[in-house]
């Protein structure tokens, strides 16, 4: 067991770089192409854990992962290790609490989302 | 072909709008570091979305952005506090430091420093009521307020801006004066 | 009875408080105008607007980041073993699911 956990650990830097990325990590972390050799190997490593799932997610799911990727990684390991502990607390609260501040996300995420929407203001686009 | 404006007509579009964006957003979150994040949000917003716009186009582009950002931050408040008050020991507390018109008033009387000269000590008190006054305001009243008749902006235009009815606007502002003149009295300000 | 006051009295020192900002303030003001000056050509702002909240805050200091890479570096080499194996899963996991949870990720991110 040991053993296996060194090996992983021991990956080479070149097993990492971009180019040498299997055509099914590269499809999970198309949004990471550009900046993918210039993150910290921690983090590479990490960010592979997760896309071996990728291809096991569904179509809304592989989405957001996409969506998100890049903002995640230019997080500082501190923000990543905050946001860790917030989602798992998240997840400890009463399923019902928990569904109230769901449901008020999204209602904030919609009105956003119209907003966003028509947030070019007509009145001022003439030409 | 309209002329579009150039990288110096937006530094100086934008260096003759900070202080003003500065102060908009204060009054609305009463946070230092949330506001210049505001205003430079807005800013960045103008130029990335709207820098190559005719540079007479820019003012009111430019408040209705602001506007915008400020609500957003409203919103993202919303959800915090609801968000702090189920965890509230996860939450990092780096972004407490409020705003307090007291501390404003406190500070200009204990001031080392001889005051501005352009603002008698008087003013400044004075200054500091008006913007506590401000600061208490409905956020739509205060918004009305701030677009019609320091922005100088017509009720059309401040409707355009704020997203709402000029009729809405006219209701919101005639409140805000009304507001603004209860509560001023109340503390005994005489305006010069 | 109380009646209502000139406006314009109110925004004359309104503008007068803009002359009364301190230097720090008109320092960071001046840097959010040149990092919004920098954005100008246009180009595809997609991520740059989510990231420009808070930019002060967001800008890693290297020498945090260094430490804290060094410090998961360093755990990882002295081994704990199984026991890190299994946290790493952990970690693996919660990332897996904060990037597809149905939850924005800027609610789990200061």
């Amino acid at each position: 067991m040991l053993l296996c956990i060194s090996g992983t650990n021991a990956a080479s830097a070149a097993s990492l770089s971009w180019r040498a990325l299997g055509p099914d990590q590269r499809e999970a972390l198309a949004p990471l192409d550009q900046q993918w050799d210039t993150l910290p190997s921690v983090q590479r490593k990490r960010l592979l854990e997760t896309a071996k799932r990728y291809p096991r997610l569904s179509p809304i799911q592989k989405q957001r992962y996409h969506n998100r990727l890049l903002k995640w990684s230019k997080l500082t390991p501190e923000q990543r290790n905050a946001a860790r502990e917030k989602y798992r607390a998240f997840n400890k609260i009463p399923v019902k609490q928990r569904e109230e501040v769901r449901k008020m996300v999204r209602e904030q995420e919609a009105r956003k989302a119209e907003d966003s929407g028509n947030s070019a203001p007509p009145a001022f686009q003439v030409r | 072909m309209v002329k579009l404006s150039s990288s110096a007509e937006l530094s100086q579009f934008l260096t003759s709008v900070e202080r003003r964006a500065y102060k908009h957003a204060i009054y609305a979150v009463r946070d230092d570091h949330a506001a210049l994040d505001i205003v430079q949000d807005a800013m960045i917003k103008l130029a990335e979305k709207y820098g190559d716009k005719p540079a007479e186009e820019l003012p009111m582009l430019f408040q209705r952005i602001l506007q915008n950002t400020i609500r957003d931050y409203y919103r993202r408040q919303k959800v915090r506090s609801a968000w702090v008050s189920l965890f509230s020991g996860l939450q990092s507390r780096h972004d407490d430091e409020e705003f307090d018109p007291l501390d404003v008033l406190e500070d200009s009387e204990n001031q080392s420093t001889p005051a501005a000269p352009e603002a008698s000590l008087q003013q400044r008190q004075i200054i500091a009521l008006i913007e506590d006054a401000l600061g208490n305001l409905p956020a739509r009243q205060r918004e009305a307020f701030l677009l019609r008749y320091w922005e100088g902006l017509d009720t059309n235009e401040t409707a355009a801006a704020m997203g709402c009815t000029e009729g809405s606007v006219k209701t919101h502002c005639s409140r805000a004066v009304h507001a603004l003149s209860v509560s001023l009295k109340a503390k005994g300000v005489e305006l010069p | 009875m109380i009646t209502n006051l000139d406006p314009e009295k109110i925004t004359r020192l309104l503008t007068l408080s803009t002359g009364q900002l301190d230097q720090s303030t008109l320092l960071a003001l001046s840097s959010a105008r040149q990092n919004a000056l920098q954005r100008q050509p246009v180009r595809a702002p997609v991520f740059a607007l989510s990231m420009a909240h808070g930019i002060h805050r967001l800008i890693p200091s290297p020498i945090r980041l260094w430490v804290v890479a060094g410090l998961l570096i360093a755990t990882t080499v002295i081994g704990m073993g199984y026991w890190n194996h299994v946290q790493e899963q952990q970690i693996d996991e919660t990332d897996l699911a904060i990037l597809t949870d149905d939850m924005p990720i800027d609610v789990f991110v200061n």
